[in-house]
């Protein structure tokens, strides 16, 4: 399978009041065609802005990509001009975003905004738009597309809105779609069926997908890869079984030992690491911005930035010290 | 739709007459005779009458409510009394000069809009730009500087330097139009310019608030141009609260054009207000504070209403 | 190790025992006398609608049955968990249950004292030994007191404590029991993350020494791994001090670990109640077992492996929820029963509560 995306080196910074927050630092990762890759981070680890900087959608003031390549289909995104750029969004990279409710335009009919990149990417008319926006909603599974397509967002339910913005960023058939946080605003039963939804349009269409999210749950039951983001880095990045049975990353452990398990008895689980996620402006360059809270951290861990090493095939950590978490990923269940 | 707007309109009676009362019963509390600074009044205009003249036209031997009710009905038949001073019907008084205020009105607003929005659209998609500081610099600068002093200029100097000056007698825009816009147009613009500074950050708020908002996002997403997002996405919801704005203001520009009418000499409702209250011609000032009150009565459900058409989440009953 | 949870095959009675042999025991069910002193909290038949109103003259067109006849105990130093999703009114039983609504029927023994009759002073003592801690980190909090302030309110309003020596020291005390550094004390809220935030809003709590908290979807905003701090310091707390909780949620995960006994709520009603292990381990109600189905578990070999259970259709709206069972538009098995009666919250067999008629195996209205 060839590379779709290759994110090289990216770097996005924010400034505020003169302080430098570094969302984005130095990410590197690929996607490949058809591949579902999750990004696994907490808040203030960079893990939306990485997927904003894809599309080129980071406002401007206060945040910048300041550095790096992202290769999509050969093509460098950071280097194209405006109007090319707009060419690919909608239409060869889809997104959707967390809270449907906000992210659907309130003064506009469902039908109008569905037919809105059908009109501008596939040149179809009016017409044809709105009837290929009914479909869409069909497949879907909105019940009565026709008379929905001319209703509001506010008059649709909360999963209903989230499975229109899936119509919508896949109606030009993208070859890649972003999904940040899609599922978390939503019900639990609610969250499977869009999920489940969202996997088998994926498996037809032979699309790839970026999923964005903090449940772990998640990302074990349908990612191919997976990237966890401490600190606007990537510190450990691998297949699900590589994430979950067996994590090198202090940080990863903590995570997948922090998550309650129903399968397996109440004494386990709920882990604690100290301390709080870190405040990105305030985490100094060239050291591991998960040392102070780290209980494996040495030394060298405060004076240098540990780089993203291949421990096995396809298996990589950025960690001095990962040799020693040996015993505590041993007595993962 | 429909409904609502026949049942708004059906609350304009009661609302009318809160308003009546209101009127009535403060006109009543002016202090001092009024009845023999009205007899004063007509003695120096060279009409000698007596106070019981007076109180028997005005209906004030007759109870207050007895007075109410009979200017109340006459205001639903359309009859709004006669003046004291100018034997005239009032409705015919104020119609005539109401023509000259509205005008103004209109060409303000129109003005107004016309300059603030597409500048204010422009200084929120160039934010922080050189562009936008300037213009909002002189905004800032249009909302600090008195009309009046402005206007002063405005006369002043044209007649100074190519011995201009704005017509000074009215005529009606249905008789002449070029004559009419050529008096109009320059109070117009100033009346304009003192709105524009206030409407023109409102509008550049608005939009930029508008912008941040997640749906922009998500139309930035599927690649919609920066011009479509704008005008197709942006504005309608940013237009909102302007058309509040808007709305509020228009009051103002009813009834504080006293100053550029009389400085341009137009005969309007402003300046009728002002000497009739002089006069203590008490139909006369209660009928143009009462249709100063419909007015604005008027535009607010107007405005209302135009939320609807705007917004479809507005649910009104 | 890990039990694959089994959708269990529902026509057939539970344990193979006959509906003659059921039907004894749910006649023989009177409450046991005992468990009455340990007891904390009883509802019994909580109803609780919201009116719907039009017009001008607020006339009542209809109502959101909120909380539509639920009923449950909790003994002291336990927790009772309640799952739901939107519209499941968890929150409202927890609003309920702490007298800020008139609840529209059914009744709240607190302490054996039925809180609609509590007179004034009764009413004041109550405020005290139960408290609320809500979802918002952000909003919960007053951003203009400092954090002392803020554990020092309900102290004073209460007059629980005197003095400043006395208030100093409370401070102290609350804050290293939710394990902040003591300093915090003068500084404001917006100087601190959503999880410490939340630490504040316990030792808030904490200050007037309750014996009841609620915590309404308390870690749902947080983080994952500052959701296992927080839920890791209510437990230690319970332990030391001996504080009963309704922990209200939506995250099966969480609430099991932190429950002794969980109730499912779907539109206002109880489906399922029973001790947290028996939950996970024997889901009997169709509910339960999609909430099961629908959250993923972090171990992929584990969770690729387990059936899926899909509902089909959307929550409906409490204002007009299905007749009959309330799950019925979204149930695999549901049948014409199902449709036309309401089934009973009904005791199946150790103290394990279901609303189903598939699971009691008995027609019980419309029945007999």
């Amino acid at each position: 399978m060839e590379d779709l995306l290759e994110v090289r080196h990216l770097k996005t910074y924010f400034y505020n009041n003169g302080a430098e927050l570094r969302a984005a630092d130095d990410l590197s990762y690929t996607v490949k065609k058809g591949e579902c890759v999750a990004i696994i981070g907490e808040s203030g680890s960079g893990k939306s802005v990485s997927a904003l900087s894809i599309l080129r959608l980071i406002p401007f003031p206060p945040g910048l990509i300041v550095g790096g390549e992202i290769l999509f289909q050969g093509k460098d995104l950071l280097k194209l001009p405006e109007r090319e750029i707009q060419n690919i969004r909608g239409s060869k990279i889809g997104m959707i975003f967390q809270e449907p409710g906000t992210a659907l335009n309130p003064v506009m009919t469902i039908g109008a905004q569905i037919s809105e990149p059908l009109m501008n990417h596939k040149k179809l008319s009016k017409k044809e738009a709105l009837a290929k926006a009914i479909e869409l909603l069909r497949s879907v599974d909105i019940p009565n597309p026709e008379e929905r397509v001319k209703q509001y967002p506010h008059q649709f339910s909360g999963g209903m809105q989230q499975r229109a913005m899936i119509a919508m960023a896949m109606s030009c058939n993208p070859e890649l779609l972003i999904a940040d946080e899609p599922t978390t605003a939503l019900d639990v039963t609610v969250q499977a069926q869009v999920l489940e939804q969202l996997n088998r349009l994926r498996a037809e269409a032979d699309m790839a997908l970026i999923i964005i999210t903090h449940n772990l749950g998640i990302v074990a039951r349908y990612a191919d890869s997976v990237k966890i983001m401490y600190g606007g880095k990537i510190v450990e990045s691998g297949s699900p079984a590589d994430i979950f049975e067996n994590p090198h990353h202090p940080y990863t452990l903590g995570l997948v030992r922090a998550v309650p398990r129903l399968d397996l008895p109440k004494g386990y689980g709920l882990h604690t690491i100290e301390g709080e996620p870190p405040d990105m402006s305030k985490i100094p360059p060239g050291t591991c911005a998960f040392a102070e809270r780290c209980m494996y951290a040495a030394k060298r861990c405060k004076k240098e930035h540990p780089p993203l090493e291949e421990i096995e095939p396809d298996h990589f950590c950025a960690c001095f010290q990962k040799n020693e978490t040996k015993t505590e990923r041993e007595a993962l269940v | 739709m429909g409904k609502y707007i026949t049942k708004r309109v059906l609350l304009l009676i009661p609302t009318l007459l809160i308003v009546c009362i209101i009127v009535f019963t403060l006109m009543r509390m002016i202090p001092g005779s009024a009845v023999d600074m009205i007899v004063y009044r007509l003695g120096q205009a060279g009409q000698q009458v007596s106070v019981a003249d007076v109180e028997a036209k005005l209906g004030m031997d007759k109870p207050a409510a007895w007075q109410f009710f009979t200017w109340f009905t006459g205001i639903l038949r359309g009859d709004f009394g006669t003046s004291l001073f100018q034997n005239e019907s009032v409705l015919t008084m104020i119609g005539r000069q109401l023509q000259a205020t509205l005008e103004l009105a209109l060409l303000t607003l129109i003005l107004t809009n016309i300059i603030s929005i597409p500048l204010g659209l422009y200084c929120a998609a160039r934010q922080d730009s050189i562009s936008d500081y300037t213009i909002r610099s002189i905004s800032i600068i249009l909302m600090a500087l008195p009309v009046f002093w402005i206007a002063t200029l405005v006369l002043i100097y044209p007649a100074l330097w190519w011995q201009y000056a704005p017509p000074a007698k009215y005529v009606s825009f249905f008789s002449d139009p070029i004559q009419n816009l050529k008096m109009f147009f320059i109070p117009s613009l100033l009346g304009a310019l003192s709105q524009t500074g206030h409407q023109l950050r409102t509008v550049r708020t608005v939009t930029l608030e508008t912008m941040r908002q997640d749906y922009i996002r998500t139309a930035w997403s599927k690649g919609v141009s920066e011009g479509h997002i704008m005008f197709r996405h942006a504005f309608r919801n940013a237009m909102i609260p302007v058309i509040t704005v808007i709305g509020s203001s228009i009051p103002g520009l009813i009834g504080g054009s006293v100053i550029l009418e009389n400085m341009f000499n137009i005969p309007g409702i402003g300046a009728q207000l002002v000497t009739s209250l002089d006069n203590r011609d008490y139909p006369v000032v209660q009928g143009c504070v009462l249709i100063f009150a419909i007015i604005v009565m008027i535009i607010n459900l107007v405005v209302d209403i135009s939320y609807k058409w705007i917004d479809p989440r507005v649910e009104l009953e | 190790m890990s039990e694959k949870i089994k959708s269990i095959s529902v026509e057939l009675p539970i344990g193979g025992e006959t509906k003659e042999v059921i039907d004894e025991r749910i006649k023989k069910q009177a409450p046991v006398p005992k468990e009455l002193e340990n007891q904390l909290l009883k509802v019994d038949n909580l109803k609780m609608y919201f009116p719907v109103t039009k017009g001008l003259l607020a006339r009542q067109v209809d109502a959101v049955k909120a909380v539509d006849d639920v009923s449950f105990a909790i003994k002291k130093g336990e927790t009772l968990g309640i799952v739901g999703e939107s519209g499941s009114g968890k929150s409202t039983v927890g609003h309920c249950v702490i007298c800020n609504y008139n609840i529209t029927g059914g009744q709240i023994l607190y302490n054996n004292k039925d809180l609609s009759k509590l007179g004034k002073g009764e009413m004041r003592g109550l405020r005290r030994e139960v408290q609320m801690i809500t979802q918002d980190p952000y909003a919960s909090l007053d951003p203009r007191m400092t954090i002392s302030d803020i554990i020092l309110e309900g102290p004073r309003i209460h007059k629980t404590i005197r003095g400043t020596r006395e208030e100093q020291e409370l401070v102290g005390q609350m804050l290293e029991l939710v394990g902040l550094n003591r300093e915090f004390k003068d500084r404001h809220p917006h100087e601190f993350s959503g999880g410490q935030r939340q630490r504040i809003s316990i030792a808030r709590a904490l200050a007037l020494n309750p014996a009841f908290i609620v915590c309404d979807e308390v870690v749902s905003a947080l983080d994952v791994s500052i959701q296992a701090q927080i839920v890791g310091l209510l437990m230690h707390i319970q332990e030391e001090l001996g504080i009963t909780y309704i922990f209200i949620g939506h995250d099966l995960s969480v609430v099991r670990h932190i429950s002794h006994n969980v109730a499912v709520m779907y539109l206002g009603k109880i489906m399922e109640l029973t001790s947290s292990d028996t939950l996970y381990k024997t889901p009997l109600h169709p509910y339960t077992q999609a909430l099961i189905s629908a959250a993923p578990i972090p171990n992929p070999t584990v969770d690729r492996k387990r059936a899926r259970i899909l509902l089909n259709g959307e929550i409906p709206s409490p204002i007009n929820p299905p007749s009959g069972c309330n799950f019925c538009t979204r149930c695999q098995y549901a049948d014409e029963r199902c449709i036309q009666a309401e089934p009973e919250f009904l005791d199946v067999g150790g103290r394990h509560f279901v609303a189903c008629h598939k699971v009691s195996g008995t027609n019980m209205k419309g029945g007999h």
